[in-house]
């Protein structure tokens, strides 16, 4: 695992590792199922396994999606990259989670739609923040200087726009990823509840359902471990690819 | 390699205008009047089969749901706005009184307090406790971190601002910067991060009525409708309500996004 991932993941034990520790050891201590703790802990890892590759796959596409509209706004790729941009608030997670679980009454298979539903508003938020970031490193403007350079040494436009203008694109969207982190998290919930899933969100909705705050709370307080865990990651990931933090290496890309 | 759509650099294409962020905030506006005026209107339309709504015409039964949505989404943004506008100024009187670090440290509680999923404490409040007000204020503060720390960078910026500096150094009085130069400067930048509790609002109280734990069913709520329709899988009942929540989601993001990129000079 690269170095600065490793770094963020290291910080962000406090305010990730530590909550959900903590949910699980209140679960076990407070909550009126005798297997609670570990219910809650194969409940966090279905969670995990819905958000976590639905974050990277939505993010990656979203981020293609969304420099390609910068590059050729008029292509298909780039009027896919803008509706995404563009439709962010129209498909909030929970909705998504509604429609998935709505095909999934009508015979269309769980698991896949699932992880589309929540990859989208990943998708929606990463193509709004790559294009204009893109728009920016291939502009006139000092965020230009990489690829005005690479292209006055004269590197060919494909490595150009892979080693200098991308991650420029990709950093910002790995650094704003937090709310695609809160609506994955909500969604998340919502399609465990929907489906009935045995992730944690469903096992909060029961316990707030039955009206007990001992089998809810601790349930929050793990989900919020979960999102920072998630949210570092980000961090991590941002750090790694960000051309600022490793300009003092020597370029591999030529 | 394929040509792109990169305009010469003699020819830079400018970066969006405030012009263009305050009309799609209008046309938010417009959508989002257009809702509660037709919301408002409903029961005319249901043409007395409010009292039956499962019977009524799927339209009509998503607008008459939709007055119980945006009513409280209304009335939790103002209360959301009003506390975390309250938040920020409470941080700048603090830095002010006790000094820089007392103002970041209840800042950053805003900011960390943002990055959690309040969105959660919704259903949790609507499981657990029972008047629709309690849940109306938690609603309000899973709003109010954002709004705090959005309204915090506008009053920051607005006090570094030179034409307060050389008001100070022209010799004008406290009181009279504050009358004549913060208050008419600091009244819109605060104003659009009140605005931005709206689409968080609508949405949390949207997903807790999705999983049965928001509203009570006797209000009305898209989201309730939604997950309900789900639930049964009838789709006749759930893409109405449904596209008129993301609509609403829309047209509350659009006007957020329009305040807060109008008010900033060019």
């Amino acid at each position: 695992m690269p170095r600065p991932v490793i770094r963020r993941l290291i910080d962000a034990v406090p305010t990730a590792v530590l909550p959900m520790v903590a949910g699980v050891g209140l679960s076990a201590l407070v909550a009126p199922q005798p297997d609670a703790a570990m219910a809650l802990l194969r409940g966090l890892v279905v969670t995990l396994l819905l958000t976590l590759p639905s974050l990277a796959v939505g993010t990656a596409l979203g981020t293609l999606a969304g420099s390609w509209a910068a590059l050729a706004p008029r292509s298909a790729g780039g009027l896919v990259g803008r509706l995404l941009a563009g439709a962010g608030p129209l498909l909030p997670g929970f909705l998504l989670a509604a429609v998935a679980a709505l095909a999934v009454r009508a015979g269309a298979s769980a698991a896949p739609l699932g992880w589309t539903a929540l990859s989208i508003p990943a998708a929606c938020q990463a193509a709004r923040l790559a294009r204009p970031a893109m728009g920016r490193a291939l502009g006139p403007g000092p965020e230009g200087g990489a690829v005005r350079m690479a292209r006055g040494l004269g590197l060919d436009e494909r490595t150009v726009l892979r080693h200098h203008a991308l991650p420029q694109a990709v950093a910002p969207v790995m650094g704003g990823l937090r709310a695609a982190v809160l609506a994955a998290m909500v969604g998340a919930v919502a399609l465990e509840s929907l489906l009935d899933l045995p992730g944690a969100g469903a096992l909060m909705v029961d316990a707030a359902r039955a009206g007990s705050a001992a089998g809810a709370v601790p349930v929050l307080v793990a989900l919020g471990g979960l999102t920072a865990l998630l949210n570092a990651l980000g961090l991590g990931v941002r750090d790694w690819i960000d051309p600022a933090n490793h300009s003092s290496t020597p370029y591999e890309g030529a | 390699m394929a040509e792109y759509d990169q305009p010469p650099l003699s020819h830079p294409v400018p970066p969006e205008t405030p012009r263009a962020g305050f009309a799609r905030g209008l046309s938010g506006a417009a959508i989002l009047a257009a809702l509660v005026l037709a919301c408002a209107a409903a029961p005319l339309m249901a043409d007395g089969s409010a009292v039956h709504r499962l019977d009524a015409d799927p339209v009509a039964a998503a607008l008459l749901d939709g007055r119980g949505s945006l009513s409280f989404a209304l009335l939790a943004a103002v209360l959301g706005g009003l506390l975390g506008i309250g938040w920020a100024l409470l941080a700048g009187m603090l830095g002010t009184l006790a000094g820089n670090r007392a103002e970041r440290r209840t800042i950053a509680a805003a900011q960390r307090m943002a990055g959690w999923p309040l969105a959660l404490l919704v259903p949790l409040a609507g499981g657990l406790m029972g008047p629709v007000w309690l849940l109306a204020l938690v609603t309000a503060l899973t709003a109010a971190p954002a709004v705090a720390a959005l309204a915090h960078a506008e009053l920051s910026s607005l006090m570094r601002a030179e034409f307060l500096t050389a008001a100070r150094a022209a010799g004008l009085p406290e009181s009279e910067v504050v009358r004549r130069h913060l208050i008419p400067n600091l009244t819109r930048p605060l104003l659009a991060a009140g605005v931005l509790a709206l689409p968080r609002v609508l949405a949390a109280e949207s997903f807790a009525s999705l999983l049965g734990l928001g509203l009570p069913p006797a209000l009305g709520s898209w989201g309730a409708s939604v997950g309900l329709a789900a639930r049964l899988g009838d789709p006749v009942a759930f893409v109405p309500r449904a596209l008129l929540l993301a609509l609403a989601l829309w047209a509350a993001c659009a006007i957020a996004d329009g305040m807060a990129t109008g008010h900033r000079k060019p």
